[in-house]
């Protein structure tokens, strides 16, 4: 597994509650339950202090997919 | 030393990790991570590792190669524990689940580990085996600890569980909350949560949508008002009050009179406190200190804005100051880049300090506040042993490098105690090294300072115990300060109750360590809160004497006492409120509310409202008593509220109370008072209250009812009234 999808899988699942959460990058964000885009902020900002990086200003609505948000992340720690 | 977790996970998560390699690379990470283990990062590549062991990527020789590799004891026992589990899980998770935390209880235990993480991890499994009291006292623990965002955000998973699940015995309140703000929210709220939790308190939040408080307020039918809030809470921040770079005065008066009248009509339309927060001072601005030096400058006005927001409070309101709080937080209090992303206020790191604040103000307005401060005297109180060094060597005040941070505690303990906070020694000493001591001139505390001394040699639990019994006040009221962490370790084992807070062993962050846990907050001083020290030191001296006095009748007698009675009007109402929400023990129906409610029934003819003062020859102690019936009927009248604060139990006070309803029963020609008793954990010593004093069982259960026409009312010898 991808050692920043584990993370943010990891992340996910605190912030949404859900122990049972199973991302791909593929998977769409608007299909998982409860991540709306409050939930979304929470688990950037959380990923920040977790990775220790600041996320450039990021685009909400153009977040659609795990895989862009594991590509943030690569990206602010590249 | 700080590993970032991508680091980690580099290392240890890439593909192949089934080889032998890769068990060679967990066991030097082991290694260097070291006693950091149980830190934020090693959480992380703990429960990652859990994932992987579940996904069986991982295998357990895995864990097995990085036990090997860990040179550090804890490091291990924690690896060891972890891999138990894992070996288990699959054959019986709730057998692997109480051996996991039978084994964490064991490893906090005999290494004294205090660390937000092992405890945040205890508390997630008692709330697995279903044992929500200890989770939310672990909770409690780690939030005592300030434990980061990232930790609070982790485990939210943990409060909303006890939320869900918990039964409503584990808390002491349970409250309705409308929060709103001209920022968003939707941060605050869960650490709102979390925090309410820490403070034992189950807070249901309604959150009003994002910068609409306005309309919330000016709306009788909105959501705010549906809630039926027991406390509204407001979050404003400085984008609130729109100005340039200069600010006319016409604005601010606007911009004050705007907030003023909010927060009349939230007071007005509903029964509930209201808590609020100033405007935070922006960042260093475009015209830097003119901004706040140039008359008009923004950062002047919102200065300007703060000020007159919280001068004059009406009862019921409490003010926050952002950068007060700020202070409490080392980090930045506001980023741009979740204002711009988010309407984010403050910056999220900063979001755990402001929901202790208003969480702290709520315990106050509830009657959850500390009460009582415990301190240690050698090496806490002063800076070395009285007792081996002598009183003379003590290290106090600025000739000595470490003295002046014992006087700074001396000046906090006595601050506290300024404002109603009773203060005790609880100290393994002589008794006369300990006082020889208070006799320097340059003690900020003296002995008469303390409501109770215990200078012996008995263990702290048993001492505590006993101060408490004294005081009659809850162990839960009380934090405990002391430099030595066995005597923590045992206050905590046998006194769960009892806040204990940590301070890295560095006796200068015991006075942050106490400001940043909020304990002692209060909404308003009132005289009472001043003059309680000198009536519970007039108590104790009242208990000395009261062990040889032959005849308590005599006694009581000696005291001279005199009894005020008033309605409860405007001039006592914060009071009386204030003692219905904090008394526990003399409190026949424990019902709870705000100040307005108190108001409302003192104006309306329903109600019978009177507050009961008491003096004696030596102290005046202020307003003790209040006692609320209602009119049920021109037949009947039930006492609803009849509460008493426990400095004055003892001295009859009671029976002066009780005559005076029923006096006022018999004027209106009522013919039945009927008595009212709900038991709780404390409450058991009025529980035969009414029965001795002529009252019959009614049909239903804890009701008891007096014949107000044929029976002879209660009466007392020893108090004298004076008519308010």
């Amino acid at each position: 597994m991808d050692p920043n999808l584990a993370i943010l899988t990891q992340v996910a699942s605190d912030i949404l509650g859900r122990y049972d959460l199973e991302l791909t990058p593929e998977t769409r964000i608007s299909t998982v339950k409860g991540w709306d885009s409050v939930a979304l902020v929470k688990i950037l900002l959380t990923l920040e202090t977790q990775l220790g990086v600041e996320f450039e200003t990021y685009d909400i609505p153009n977040i659609q997919t795990v895989g862009d948000v594991v590509k943030m992340m690569e990206k602010a720690q590249a | 030393m700080e590993i970032p977790i991508s680091k980690w996970l580099d290392a240890c998560l890439d593909r192949g990790a089934t080889s032998e390699e890769a068990c060679a690379r967990i066991a030097a990470l082991c290694r260097d991570v070291g006693r950091k283990f149980i830190g934020d990062v090693a959480m992380n590549f703990l429960s990652v590792m859990q994932r992987k062991l579940l996904a069986k990527e991982w295998e357990p020789r895995h864990l097995e190669a990085a036990l090997a590799a860990a040179d550090d004891a804890q490091l291990a026992n924690f690896l060891r524990i972890e891999l138990e589990f894992h070996l288990k899980r699959r054959e019986n998770i709730e057998l692997a689940t109480a051996n996991k935390l039978e084994a964490l209880l064991k490893f906090e235990d005999s290494s004294g580990a205090v660390d937000p993480e092992l405890f945040g991890e205890i508390a997630a499994l008692y709330v697995k085996v279903g044992d929500y009291r200890n989770s939310l006292y672990y909770l409690r623990r780690a939030f005592e600890l300030f434990p980061n965002f990232s930790f609070w955000t982790r485990r939210q998973a943990i409060a909303n569980a006890i939320y869900a699940q918990a039964p409503r015995d584990v808390y002491q309140r349970e409250l309705n909350v409308s929060l709103a703000g001209s920022c968003t929210t939707a941060f605050l709220r869960p650490f709102l949560l979390a925090a309410g939790l820490a403070r034992e308190m189950k807070l249901n939040i309604y959150e009003a949508d994002f910068g609409v408080y306005a309309q919330e307020i000016l709306n009788p039918e909105s959501g705010l008002y549906k809630h039926n809030p027991d406390a509204i809470l407001l979050l404003f921040e400085s984008h609130d009050f729109n100005c340039g770079l200069r600010a006319p005065q016409s604005k601010v008066d606007e911009y004050v009179a705007k907030i003023k009248n909010l927060r009349e009509l939230a007071l007005e339309r509903s029964s509930a406190c209201l808590i609020h927060t100033g405007l935070e001072i922006p960042p260093f601005g475009a015209w830097g200190g003119l901004e706040y030096t140039e008359p008009d400058g923004r950062v002047r006005r919102m200065q300007e804005i703060n000020l007159r927001l919280s001068e004059n409070l009406p009862s019921g309101v409490a003010f926050l100051l952002p950068s007060q709080l700020a202070e409490l937080h080392d980090g930045e209090w506001t980023r741009n880049r979740d204002w711009y992303v988010a309407k984010q206020y403050p910056a999220p790191q900063a979001t755990p300090v402001l929901a202790t604040a208003f969480a702290s103000n709520l315990a106050a307005f509830f009657g959850l506040s500390k009460r009582v401060l415990v301190m240690d005297l050698d090496n806490t109180a002063w800076g070395g042993v009285v007792g081996e060094d002598g009183p003379f060597n003590l290290h106090i005040g600025p000739t000595f490098s470490d003295g002046e941070s014992f006087t700074a505690f001396q000046q906090y303990a006595k601050g506290l105690q300024l404002k109603g906070v009773l203060l005790a020694v609880c100290s393994k000493n002589n008794e006369s090294d300990a006082l020889q001591a208070f006799n320097r001139n340059d003690m900020i505390l003296k002995r008469d300072d303390f409501v109770a001394f215990r200078a012996n040699w008995q263990d702290k639990a048993t001492n505590l115990r006993s101060i408490a019994q004294e005081l009659s006040l809850g162990l839960d009221t009380f934090v405990f300060v002391d430099d030595n962490p066995a005597e923590r370790a045992l206050i905590r084992k046998e006194l769960p109750e009892v806040v204990t807070p940590e301070f890295d062993n560095q006796h200068w962050k015991i006075v942050p360590t106490l400001r940043r846990g909020m304990y002692f907050e209060t909404i308003a001083i009132t005289k009472e809160d001043r003059e309680r020290h000198e009536s519970y030191r007039s108590r104790a001296k009242v208990r000395e004497m009261s062990t040889s006095a032959t005849n308590l009748k005599d006694y009581l007698a000696s005291l001279d006492m005199s009894a005020t009675i008033e309605n409860v009007t405007e001039q006592n109402v914060t009071r009386v409120a204030q003692l219905i929400n904090k008394t526990n023990q003399f409190n026949f129906t424990t019902r709870r509310f705000s100040v307005d409610e108190a108001r409302r029934r003192s104006t309306d003819d329903k109600w019978y409202c009177r507050a009961f003062s008491l003096q004696d020859a030596q102290t005046l102690h202020g307003l003790v008593g209040v006692l609320l019936a209602r009119k049920d009927s021109a037949q009947m009248w039930t006492i609803d509220s009849f509460v008493m604060s426990c400095r004055v139990i003892g001295r009859e006070l009671e029976d002066v109370m009780l005559a005076d309803v029923q006096r006022a029963a018999r004027e209106a020609g009522v013919a039945t008072l009927r008595g009212l008793y709900i038991p709780t954990e404390k409450n058991e010593q009025v529980k035969d209250f009414y029965a001795k004093r002529g009252f019959t069982p009614g049909e239903a259960e804890g009701e008891w009812l007096f014949d107000v026409a044929s029976q002879a009312p209660t009466t007392c010898d020893v108090i004298r009234i004076l008519e308010g």
